[in-house]
C-alpha cells in the first residue's frame, strides 16, 4: 500500500511538474482586450493554444477577441470549439447564438415532428456531464438498495426493494441511452466553420469542378471527410459538396 | 443628298443613290430582324426593280456586299456603271475616306444584268474594299469623285453607312464615373451609372455584382431615375444615365472601387436552320434564319482614386472625424422648471458627410441630473445630388436638486473639404434654474420605484456578446468528464463494493447459525472473565470462591470447546468424554488433577491454603487452556 501511494504521489509530482503554463500570456490577453487591443489579445492568447492548451474560457476569449474585429467566421469557430468542451456554460451558449444570428446563411432544415422535437428537448434538457453524473448516483443508489435487501429479513421489504431497483433501472436505462448517444455524436460528428469572406462548395474536390454553392462567413456544416486540401460537408438536406481546406476551420482539429 | 459639277450621263444618279439608301435604311430597322427571311426575298425583289431601272434608264448607283454593316468589320461598296456609259478617257473613281473609315482595295469587274424579259445590259461594277470604324453608329465616306475627259466630277458628296454593333458582341454596355477624382478621407462622392443598349438588346437585365468594397460607407440608390432614352441619331440604341450611390472613403491612399456586374438577354447571332418536309411522297428543304436569345453578362471598368488624407495641422483635439458640410443645433426645451420635471435636450447635426453615419458631440457632465437613455434618429435624404444625414438626439434630464445649474456649451467640429479647413460651432451655455416642486414630484424623484408606479417591461435597447471569462487556472487539457479515471471508478466501484459486502454479510450469517462455532469462539472470552472472578477472590483472600471460579472456568472452558455440557458430569465420565474428543493422555490427567485440587482445596481448612500455591494452581490453570486451544 505504501509503495502504491508513493507512485502515484511521484506520478502527480511528475505531470505536475511537466504541466503548461501560460498564465503571463493569459493575463496579457486579458489586458489588452480590455484596453481594445483586440489583435493583440489574440497574438497572446494563441501562444497559449499554440502550446497545446486547450480551455473552454480561452477558446471563449478568442472568440470574443475575433468578434470584436469583425471576423464572424474565427469567432464562431472558437465559440463552437469552446462549447463542445463545456456545452453547459451559458454565456459561450449566449455569443454563438449571437454570433450565428449575424450571418448570412439561412440554412433550411427539415420540417420537425412535434414528438421527435419533443424528444429531441427532453435529451438536451441535461448536460452531458449531468447525465453521467446521475447515472453514477443510480448506479451508487441500485447497489445500496440490493444491500438493503441483502440485509433485511422482511419480505416486504424485500418486495419494497425489488420494486425499486425496477424503476431505477428504467431511468438508468433512459439516461444511459441519451449520454451514450451524445457520446457517439461527440466522437464521431465534425463540424466546421467558414472563416474566409465565402467559400464555394463544388461538386468534386478540384478546382475545374462546378460550384454549386457559395456559403458565407460563419456558417457552419457537418464534415463528411477531409483529404488532400479539400473538405467533403453537409448542409442540411440539400447542399452537400466540397470546400477549400484554407477557407474553412475544422473544429475538431482543435481538440 | 448635296451633289455639285454633275455629268450629263450622272443627272439620275441622285435618284438611284435615294432608290437605293430607303431601301438600306429600311433594312437597318428594328423591323427587319424578325421578318428577316421575308425582307431577304425582298431585297433580291427590289434589287431586281433596282437593275430593271438601271437597265431602262441605264445610269450609276451604288450598293454594298452586305446588308448590315457591322463595326471593324471589312465590307465593300459597289460603284456599278453600264458599259455602254463609260468614257474612253477616264481614270480610276476615286473614294474619300472619313468617320474611321479604312480604305484597302479598289478592284472591278464586268457583269451583265437580266431583266424580266432575259434582255440585260453590260455593267462594270468599281469595288472599293473598305473597313468599318470600330465605333457604332452613323458615319459616312466620301466624296466620290470620278476624272472623265480630263474633268473632276463629284458623284455623291457624302453617302452615309450605318455602322452596327456584332451580335457576337455585347448589346449593353456600363460605366460608372465618379463626380471627383480626388477625395478627403470620409468626404462624400457619388458614382454616376451610365448605361447604353445596342440593336440586339432583349432585357431582363438583373444587378449581380454590387460590391463596393470595405473601403467605402456607401449609399445605394434605388435606382428608379434609370429611364432610357433613344441615342440621337441611331434609330436602335438606347442609353440611360443615374446615380448609382454615393460613398464615403474610410481611408486615405489610392483605393480601387470594384467594377459592377449585370446580366441581360440579347438576340445571338443569326444562324442558318434547315427544314426539311416531306408530304405525298415529295420532300422539300426550306432554309430559315434565326436568332435565338442568350444570357449575356456586362460590367463596368473598376475605379481608381486617389484618397487624400486629412491636413494634421490645425486639427482640433477631439475631432469628430466628419467631413462635409454640416449644421450643428443643440437647445434645451425650457430654462426653468421644478424637481420632477424632465428637461429635455434636443442635439440636431445634419451634413453631407458619410452617408448615415453621424458621431455624438461630447456632452458636458450632467452629474446634477438623473437621466434616461437618450432617443437617437438617424435619417437620410438626398439633395441637391448628395446624402444628408440627420441625427437628431433627445437626451432628458431630471434635476436632482434645486437650484440654478450652468451647463457649459456644446461644441461639434468637422473639417469642410470645400474650404480645406476644420470648423467648429458651439451651442450654449445654459442656464437652468431648478424649483422646488410638489411634494409628489420630489417623491417621485427620490424614490425609484413607488409602490403605486405601473411596473413595464424593460426595453431591450441592444445585443452584444457576454464578457470575457478569467483565465486563472487554465490546464494544459480539458478532458471530457467521461474520459476521466474518477468516472470510471466511480461508475464501476459499487459492483465489487456490493458483492464483497454480500459475500460478507451471508458469511456472517452462515457463522452467526452455527452455535457449537459460535461458543467456541467466545469459549476465550468466557474464560477470561472466570479467571478474572477467581483472581478477585484471590485478591480478596476468599480462597474457596477462588477455587470455585477456577473450576467453573476449566470446565466452562471445555464445554465451550467441545460444545458438550461437563457440567454435572463425574470426573470419569469427563475423562472418557475428553478421550473421545482425541484429547492427549497427559492433558487429560493435568485438568483431572486440576479439578481434584480445586475440589479438594473448597473443603480444605483456610489456613492449609497458601497465597503461592493458588498462584501456582492458577498459572497451571492458564497454562493448560492455552494448551488445549487445539480443540478449535
Amino acid at each position: 500500500m505504501k509503495k502504491l501511494l508513493t507512485l502515484l504521489f511521484f506520478s502527480l509530482f511528475i505531470s505536475s511538474a511537466f504541466a503548461k503554463d501560460c498564465s503571463s500570456e493569459a493575463e496579457k490577453g486579458m489586458n489588452s482586450y480590455q484596453n481594445g487591443q483586440y489583435e493583440q489579445a489574440i497574438d497572446f492568447w494563441k501562444t497559449c493554444t499554440d502550446q497545446g492548451i486547450e480551455h473552454p474560457d480561452l477558446f471563449y476569449n478568442l472568440g470574443n477577441a475575433y468578434f470584436r474585429l469583425g471576423r464572424l467566421g474565427f469567432a464562431i469557430f472558437y465559440y463552437e470549439s469552446a462549447h463542445r468542451l463545456n456545452p453547459s456554460d451559458k454565456d459561450i451558449i449566449h455569443n454563438l447564438k449571437h454570433a450565428k444570428s449575424l450571418t448570412k446563411d439561412k440554412v433550411k432544415e427539415a420540417e420537425e415532428n412535434p414528438i421527435l422535437a419533443s424528444i429531441y428537448a427532453l435529451h438536451h434538457l441535461i448536460s452531458l456531464k449531468g447525465e453521467l453524473l446521475i447515472v453514477i448516483g443510480l448506479i451508487w443508489l441500485i447497489a445500496a438498495i440490493l444491500l438493503f435487501k441483502v440485509i433485511s429479513k422482511s419480505p416486504r421489504n424485500k418486495n419494497i426493494c425489488i420494486g425499486a431497483i425496477f424503476i431505477l433501472s428504467i431511468f438508468l436505462g433512459i439516461i444511459t441511452l441519451s449520454a451514450g448517444y451524445k457520446i457517439f455524436v461527440l466522437e464521431t460528428e465534425t463540424k466546421g466553420v467558414v472563416t474566409a469572406t465565402s467559400a464555394d462548395v463544388t461538386s468534386a474536390p478540384h478546382d475545374r469542378s462546378q460550384t454549386l454553392n457559395i456559403l458565407s462567413e460563419g456558417t457552419v456544416f457537418k464534415v463528411l471527410s477531409i483529404g488532400n486540401g479539400w473538405v467533403e460537408i453537409q448542409l442540411g438536406e440539400k447542399i452537400k459538396g466540397f470546400v477549400k481546406t484554407t477557407e474553412v476551420g475544422i473544429i475538431d482539429d482543435l481538440l | 443628298m448635296k451633289k455639285t459639277n454633275k455629268a450629263p450621263f450622272f443627272n439620275k444618279a441622285a435618284i438611284y443613290f435615294d432608290y437605293f439608301f430607303t431601301f438600306f435604311r429600311y433594312k437597318s430597322s428594328g423591323l427587319f430582324d424578325q421578318k428577316f427571311v421575308i425582307l431577304k426575298t425582298m431585297k433580291h425583289f427590289l434589287l431586281f426593280c433596282l437593275l430593271f431601272t438601271i437597265s431602262a434608264g441605264a445610269r450609276v448607283s451604288i450598293e454594298f456586299d452586305k446588308d448590315r454593316i457591322e463595326a471593324g468589320a471589312p465590307f465593300e461598296l459597289r460603284m456599278i456603271v453600264p458599259i455602254q456609259e463609260l468614257a474612253e478617257q477616264r481614270e480610276t473613281p476615286r473614294l474619300m475616306m472619313r468617320d474611321g473609315f479604312v480604305f484597302r482595295a479598289l478592284d472591278s469587274m464586268d457583269t451583265r444584268t437580266a431583266d424580266f424579259f432575259g434582255h440585260g445590259i453590260r455593267i462594270r461594277k468599281y469595288i472599293f474594299k473598305l473597313t468599318a470604324p470600330k465605333k457604332v453608329g452613323s458615319f459616312s465616306v466620301g466624296p466620290l469623285s470620278w476624272k472623265v475627259n480630263d474633268k473632276e466630277y463629284e458623284l455623291a458628296d457624302r453617302i452615309p453607312i450605318e455602322i452596327k454593333k456584332s451580335f457576337n458582341e455585347g448589346a449593353l454596355s456600363l460605366s460608372l464615373t465618379p463626380n471627383k477624382k480626388s477625395v478627403y478621407e470620409g468626404e462624400q462622392f457619388s458614382l454616376l451609372l451610365s448605361m447604353r443598349t445596342y440593336e440586339h438588346f432583349e432585357g431582363n437585365v438583373a444587378f449581380t455584382g454590387t460590391e463596393l468594397g470595405n473601403d467605402f460607407i456607401a449609399h445605394r440608390s434605388d435606382l428608379k431615375d434609370l429611364k432610357f432614352q433613344p441615342v440621337p441619331g441611331s434609330r436602335t440604341d438606347m442609353e440611360s444615365s443615374a446615380r448609382f450611390a454615393w460613398l464615403a472613403p474610410m481611408k486615405s491612399g489610392v483605393l480601387t472601387i470594384p467594377p459592377i456586374q449585370v446580366k441581360y438577354t440579347k438576340r445571338g447571332a443569326p444562324k442558318v436552320v434547315e427544314k426539311n418536309h416531306s408530304f405525298g411522297g415529295f420532300s422539300s428543304t426550306f432554309k430559315s434564319i434565326s436568332q435565338e436569345s442568350v444570357e449575356a453578362e456586362a460590367q463596368s471598368a473598376p475605379i481608381t482614386l486617389k484618397v487624400l488624407s486629412l491636413p494634421a495641422s490645425l486639427r482640433p483635439v477631439d475631432f469628430t472625424g466628419m467631413v462635409g458640410n454640416y449644421s450643428f443645433e443643440a437647445a434645451f426645451d425650457k430654462s426653468e422648471l421644478s424637481i420632477g420635471e424632465a428637461l429635455t435636450l434636443n442635439i440636431t447635426i445634419k451634413g453631407d458627410g458619410k452617408p448615415g453615419t453621424i458621431t455624438d458631440p461630447k456632452l458636458p457632465d450632467f452629474s446634477d441630473f438623473r437621466s434616461v437613455p437618450p432617443e437617437n434618429t438617424t435619417s437620410k435624404t438626398i439633395r441637391s445630388g448628395k446624402v444628408i444625414t440627420t441625427k437628431t438626439t433627445k437626451i432628458f434630464l431630471y434635476p436632482k436638486k434645486r437650484g440654478t445649474f450652468v451647463i457649459p456649451e456644446i461644441t461639434y467640429n468637422w473639417f469642410n473639404p470645400s474650404k480645406k479647413a476644420y470648423e467648429t460651432a458651439s451651442q450654449g451655455p445654459w442656464e437652468i434654474q431648478v424649483e422646488k416642486g410638489s411634494e409628489e414630484d420630489i417623491a417621485t424623484t427620490t424614490v425609484p420605484v413607488p409602490v403605486t408606479v405601473q411596473k413595464q417591461e424593460i426595453e431591450t435597447l441592444g445585443q452584444d456578446i457576454r464578457f470575457i471569462h478569467p483565465l486563472n487556472h487554465i490546464s494544459s487539457k480539458a478532458h471530457a468528464f467521461y474520459k476521466t479515471i474518477p468516472f470510471w471508478v466511480l461508475l464501476f466501484t459499487p459492483i465489487p463494493l456490493y458483492l464483497l459486502l454480500a459475500a460478507f454479510i451471508r458469511s456472517h450469517r452462515k457463522h452467526i447459525s452455527n452455535g457449537a462455532l459460535m461458543r467456541k469462539s467466545k469459549a476465550q472470552k468466557n474464560l477470561k472473565q472466570q479467571l478474572q472472578s477467581a483472581k478477585t477472590a484471590m485478591q480478596k483472600n476468599d480462597p474457596r470462591a477462588f477455587y470455585a471460579s477456577l473450576e467453573k472456568s476449566l470446565i466452562g472452558f471445555l464445554s465451550d470447546l467441545t460444545n458438550l455440557e461437563f457440567q454435572g458430569m463425574t470426573r470419569e465420565q469427563m475423562k472418557e468424554t475428553l478421550q473421545k474428543q482425541n484429547l492427549p493422555e497427559t492433558q487429560i490427567q493435568q485438568i483431572d488433577s486440576l479439578l481434584e485440587k480445586c475440589s479438594s482445596a473448597r473443603f480444605a481448612p483456610l489456613s492449609s491454603i497458601s497465597m503461592e500455591v493458588n498462584q501456582e494452581v492458577l498459572k497451571q490453570v492458564e497454562k493448560l487452556c492455552s494448551a488445549l486451544e487445539v480443540l478449535k
